[in-house]
């Protein structure tokens, strides 16, 4: 008998010649194979879903949508205005995904900066700022997003200051700029740039004279700090000086025998700004006053949250969007154009520059043609069923110039609003007048997540970086480009078709993990939801939900991020 | 110089080298040496310097802070009394030595390990020992030489900070054994002014407590006016905050001096010590404490409770006595009888006295009314203000580590066994061409079994009143529930992810679809959904399994979740063995099974092993999710124990307890992964630990 080899290389000669020669075919056991598999798991699926079902509908619960439409019955600590307990569970189900989408779209684009930031910090050339990074981004990497979720909800934001007395940024308060910083800023830029134009001009350059006078400056400060700290108010005739001066002036020739090289203008700066510090509070010459300023703040953070402006649009806006519309018209004109002629030129043009400069330019002109439009000199108030026509100040006198009338009436196109404490008649603080808010809740999500995610992202980026050769950096350098053009030129085109592939892994994990809300209370899209299956019975439903919307949201992500992937792989024939 | 000259051809002898070697001068400063490292390393440039100054201020006042806290702020008392709950979590008592043995198994088991597949470096051994060495050590040093924190304890008829104000209990139960010392005395130097009082930090009773309060509080509110007539002098204010803070000058005000409303030690203290069962006077144990009098001792005759009696003369007067040998003791209601089902068990009170964990079982003494006596509990008798680095030390670290270090060198020693018993067999029973041969089977065995021995050990076998009664599974938690978690999720989802990734791999597209649609849908929901999914579906499968333990269907879920991420990386495994592996094996005539088994399966499994063992750290920190689904994991127990009432709010302490678990188990594993990549992927056999 011949031994005749099937497909796989396998010798039928041991099989029995019972078995038809169609049933010793791979293929064909491949398809009976497959069809036993599907007929198995289809019968198991329907006898789970069967049963699933069976349970559901004696409790009467048989999966269904149409329980969207009942009331929600429970509110929600993260709310749009309109939501109220009288909603339907399809409103709370809305609400918990704008919340989660609010926390992924703001978390992704913060957890790109910082953790970019921490990767450039972990290959600094600077010792303590790289293991202190490394440091960092191994215990965030290596404990649990839940913990460290909750340590941000419990310790970190539950330590902010009361609500009463936030911590307010920028600090509060009146400050004064002295006279004499104003005289030694413009010393100091004033020698700068004719050191700069004699550079120019073809002229040795002695910038060390510079450290110098800089050096002299800070010890003008601090001598005179110190002294007047010491001594009170400037007063002539302190023999403290005549030794102080003495020892000054030997130090000052002894360094300038003694001291060579780089730091010899920087310590003779020093020594004669102590001595000239010496002098100014010695004869009483220090300018005294300052120019005052007020600092308001523009943020309010407490344990109950942060508040902070609110930009809004006015009736003007949409004129000015149409400048800036025809700015940005302009600037695609010439990004496009510039970059052509550099193409078929070679001449370099600072395109991009040109491109915001058009932008910025109509939207400068759009805001002064925008804003001179004249307002009316009146405007109607409707009081107690009359309307009256008031001026302006009349009305803010009247107390009726609020917000609303503001975003009609005012001659700019944006209204920048700062947040206000409302304080009541005991002098205590009781929220906020304007501006925005948001949520100890939400603040601990996002800088949880955002911190978390830019840990894993600053390795991301480490490694990128490393993966560029080092021979590109290098002949970059050898043709000549600066460290930004190589860092935009070189390095980074590389690095990112390294880095997008797993950043996008970390941007699919930011967004499953702000599931996790609901270990500190915050309404996202999971725990609206379990509240939802919790009182409405709906589990299947439920959960079908959550996961489209997860899955939708993974998607979504990954669609773009594999746009992006595409964009900066290498194009290959 | 026959040999110079060949190896250097060039004669040597013409050339005359003139330096002067007599005085060999030191290198340039900032070339090589520390300086220089410092120089290249924090202050090459400007920006350079000004970026290390300003992160060295960052990182200084964080790690000093941190510091400060822990040696003179945390209570470390929320996780040395709680240790053994955070550890596992309401096990039964009686099955705890299960649990011990299984550690103890584990520890062998990996010793064996050890043994067949890497080589300890003596420096390990050395670092261990003397670890250990100093877990016993140091305790005994520091108990010997540091004494303990005194108790100041109050006295007297008054209420402090008004009529609703606490006042002091004229009788207190206090613990103490045979042979200690108590000793009283006036708290003298701090009853001299306010500034004294509010400084006290020690040991101290309710009102003791309200009345240093309300001296700091004082002090505060003074400092306050101050501060503010400060700023409404100078000009830093805008009108706004000038409004403000003027608003908030009016609504301060200061209280008397408190050392002064309260005539604080200004009548004399009667003082009793009674025998807390007979309730009668022990011997010498009565006394008239003056201004003037001297410290009074008294030796305690026997262990147990004793009642303190204290009377003020003067009905106004507040006494500040500071008591030496009497400290809070905490009260633990245990359930008694070896199940927690068994209705008929009652339960009974142990108390643990804080300073050294002494726990006694006596009963409470009753007063004749037959109510029990105010103890010394830890709610209203704490250490308050900021400890010193003594009290650190002696309250906190010496207990700790008294509690840890036997359990720590047995555990070792179990290690060292596995070790030792390892090389025996290696000099002894192997083929001497394959030194590790047997070991390194042996120890593949273990690894198999010791995990199913030890979830039947936990878990139990037989009814509850067999030699192993089952446990029951809701009173798993801590890190015993942790570790099983991860346990389980890695051994059951191993085999999952292969049998995923093979599927997915199939040329069979019925099979390559319906392992796709599971890995990518798994991946792209969250965790917690099929937590979730896990404990509300399977009790609608089967209305029987509602009674199925959580702790299990947390099991499956991590399993199912798990295994989807590690079929992804079975797969780039798989992909990564060149296609003429297989085509070889082809050409042998291996089947396709025998081709997966032997020659490509075994080949991607040792390629995988880092990125493995970062799937499975991700998984062991996952496992902190199941709190959210009513199961008690380390995390969940740490925030139980920081809802009680002995221990609200010390959320501080118990979060660093549960970071410092989680982030030294995750290094290390990730650590031990890093050195497998280095010794060559998978290749353990040269790894050195």
């Amino acid at each position: 008998m011949t031994v005749i080899p099937n497909r796989s290389g396998k010798t039928s000669s041991g099989i029995s010649n019972l078995v038809p020669a169609f049933l010793r075919d791979e293929r064909v056991l491949s398809v009976i194979f497959q069809l036993v598999f599907a007929v198995l798991l289809v019968y198991a699926l329907s006898a789970l879903w069967g049963s699933i079902l069976g349970s559901l509908s004696a409790k009467n619960l048989t999966p269904n949508m149409n329980f969207l439409g009942n009331r929600a019955g429970f509110d929600i600590g993260e709310r749009p205005e309109w939501y109220s307990s009288n909603s339907s569970y399809g409103d709370a189900f809305r609400v918990g995904l704008t919340n989660t989408l609010r926390i992924i779209s703001v978390g992704l684009v913060l957890t790109t900066a910082l953790g970019v930031l921490a990767g450039i910090f972990l290959l600094s050339s600077n010792w303590l700022l790289r293991n202190l990074t490394r440091g960092i981004v191994e215990l965030l990497r290596n404990t649990p997003v839940l913990v460290q979720l909750i340590f941000w909800y419990a310790i970190v934001i539950a330590s902010l200051p009361e609500f009463r007395t936030p911590l307010t940024l920028p600090p509060e308060g009146r400050y004064i700029i002295p006279v004499h910083w104003v005289i030694e800023a413009a010393i100091l830029l004033f020698v700068w740039f004719s050191y700069l134009r004699r550079e120019k001009a073809g002229a040795p350059n002695r910038r060390f004279w510079l450290s110098g006078l800089w050096a002299a400056i800070i010890a003008i400060e601090i001598g005179f700090a110190m002294l007047s700290s010491s001594y009170g108010a400037a007063s002539p005739g302190n023999s403290i000086f005549l030794l102080y001066a003495g020892v000054s002036i030997v130090a000052i020739i002894i360094s300038a025998r003694f001291v060579t090289g780089a730091w010899r203008w920087t310590a003779l700066g020093l020594l004669v700004g102590q001595l000239i510090g010496g002098c100014v509070f010695y004869f009483g010459i220090m300018p005294s006053g300052g120019i005052p300023f007020e600092i308001f703040p523009t943020l309010f953070i407490s344990r109950r949250g942060v508040a902070f402006p609110e930009i809004r649009a006015t009736a003007r806006f949409a004129d000015w969007l149409a400048f800036i519309a025809v700015g940005a018209a302009l600037a695609v004109v010439a990004w496009v154009y510039f970059g052509r002629v550099t193409e078929q030129t070679g001449r370099p043009y600072p395109r991009t520059s040109y491109a915001i400069g058009a932008i910025l330019l109509f939207a400068i002109i759009g805001w002064v043609i925008v804003g001179s439009e004249p307002t009316p000199a009146t405007f109607p108030v409707t009081q107690d069923g009359q309307t009256t026509y008031l001026t302006v100040d009349e009305a803010k006198a009247a107390g009726l110039y609020t917000l609303t009338e503001e975003e009609v009436y005012s001659p700019y196109p944006i209204l920048y609003i700062p947040p206000v404490q409302r304080v009541n008649n005991a002098g205590i603080v009781s929220g906020y007048v304007s501006g925005s808010q948001v949520t100890p809740e939400y603040i601990a999500l996002l800088v949880g997540l955002v911190v978390y995610t830019a840990a894993f992202i600053a390795e991301i980026v480490r490694a990128g970086i490393l993966a560029v050769p080092k021979g590109q950096i290098e002949a970059s350098r050898a043709l000549g480009f600066t460290t930004t053009q190589t860092l935009s030129m070189i390095i980074l085109p590389q690095a990112m078709r390294v880095i997008i592939p797993p950043l996008a892994s970390q941007y699919l994990n930011l967004a499953k993990n702000s599931s996790l809300a609901i270990a500190i209370a915050f309404a996202d899209i999971f725990q609206v939801s379990v509240t939802i299956m919790n009182q409405s019975g709906q589990s299947v439903s439920g959960i079908t939900m959550i996961m489209l919307t997860y899955l939708s949201i993974s998607l979504i992500i990954a669609s773009f991020t594999n746009l992006a992937n595409r964009r900066f792989q290498l194009v290959t024939r | 110089m026959a040999t110079l000259s060949e190896k250097h051809p060039g004669n040597l002898r013409g050339t005359v080298i003139t330096q002067d070697d007599s005085h060999p001068r030191q290198p340039p400063l900032l070339v090589v040496g520390p300086l220089a490292w410092v120089k290249k390393n924090l202050f090459n440039t400007v920006f350079d310097s000004i970026l290390t100054i300003v992160v060295s201020i960052v990182a200084i006042g964080l790690v000093s802070s941190f510091v400060s806290w822990t040696v003179t702020q945390a209570n470390w008392y929320a996780i040395n009394f709680n240790l053994s709950l955070l550890a596992l979590g309401r096990y039964e008592d009686t099955a705890q030595w299960r649990v011990t043995l299984v550690v103890l198994l584990t520890a062998a088991t990996i010793g064996l390990a050890l043994a067949a597949w890497a080589r300890v470096r003596r420096r390990l051994v050395i670092v261990l020992a003397v670890l250990i060495a100093l877990t016993f050590i140091v305790p005994a040093v520091i108990n010997a030489t540091l004494a303990l924190p005194p108790f100041y304890m109050s006295a007297g008829a008054v209420h402090v900070g008004g009529d609703n104000g606490p006042s002091p209990d004229a009788n207190v139960a206090f613990v103490g054994r045979a042979g200690e010392i108590v000793t009283f005395q006036f708290a003298t130097q701090y009853a001299i002014s306010d500034r004294e009082l509010a400084g006290l930090h020690s040991f101290t009773d309710n009102t003791a407590n309200a009345a240093l309060n309300a001296a700091a509080n004082r002090l505060t509110a003074e400092q306050r006016i101050a501060e503010i007539e400060a700023l409404l002098a100078g000009d830093t204010l805008t009108d706004n905050q000038r409004s403000r803070v003027e608003g908030e000058e009016s609504r301060i005000t200061v209280i008397d001096p408190v050392t002064e409303s309260l005539k604080l030690n200004q009548a004399a203290v009667k003082i009793t010590i009674l025998n807390g069962d007979t309730q009668t006077p022990i011997e010498g144990g009565e006394v008239t404490l003056e201004q003037t009098s001297e410290p009074f001792s008294v030796t305690l005759p026997n262990d147990g409770w004793y009642i303190l009696q204290k009377e003020v003369a003067a009905k106004d007067s507040l006494a500040l006595i500071e008591v030496i040998g009497v400290y809070p003791v905490l009260e633990r209601t245990l359930v008694a009888g070896a199940n927690a089902g068994n209705s008929a068990a009652g339960t009974l009170s142990e108390y643990v006295r804080m300073t050294d964990l002494y726990t006694t079982q006596a009963e409470l003494p009753r007063s004749e009314t037959g109510r029990q006596f105010p103890f010394t509990g830890i709610i209203t008798n704490q250490y308050r203000g900021t400890s010193t680095l003594n009290d650190f030390l002696r309250l906190y670290v010496a207990p700790f580590l008294n509690q840890i270090n036997v359990f720590f060198l047995v555990v070792v020693v179990a290690g060292a066994v596995g070790y030792f018993a390892g090389r025996a067999i290696d000099r002894y029973a192997s083929p001497p061409e394959q030194p590790h041969r047997t070991t390194g089977r042996i120890a593949l065995w273990l690894l198999i079994i010791t995990p199913v021995l030890a979830f039947v050990l936990i878990y139990g076998v037989t009814p509850s009143d067999g030699f192993l009664p089952v446990t029951d599974t809701s009173r798993w938690g801590g890190i015993l529930l942790t570790v099983l978690l991860t346990v389980v999720g890695i051994i059951g989802s191993l085999p999952l992810g292969i049998l995923l990734a093979l599927g997915r791999r199939s040329k069979a597209p019925v099979i390559s679809t319906v392992c796709t649609i599971y890995i990518e849908v798994i991946r792209g929901i969250p965790f917690i959904t099929v937590l979730f999914m896990a404990q509300l579906l399977i009790p609608l499968i089967n209305p029987e399994l509602s009674a199925f333990p959580g702790a299990f269907r947390a099991m499956i879920a991590t399993v199912l979740f798990t295994a989807a991420y590690n079929a992804e990386v079975v797969r780039g495994g798989l992909q990564a063995i060149p296609g003429g592996q297989e085509e070889a094996a082809k050409a042998l005539g291996l089947s396709g099974i025998q081709i997966t088994l032997f020659i490509t399966l075994p080949q991607a499994l040792r390629l995988v092993i880092p990125p493995m063992m970062g799937n499975f750290v991700g998984m062991f920190k996952d496992t902190s999710l199941v709190g959210q689904v009513g199961l008690i994991d380390l995390l969940g127990m740490a925030q139980n124990v920081y809802a009680q009432t002995e221990f609200l709010g010390l959320r501080r302490e118990l979060f660093a307890f549960v970071v410092i678990f989680y982030f030294v188990v995750s290094y290390a594993i990730a650590a031990v992964s890093r050195r497998i990549e280095a010794s060559g992927s998978g290749r353990a056999l040269k790894m050195q630990i």
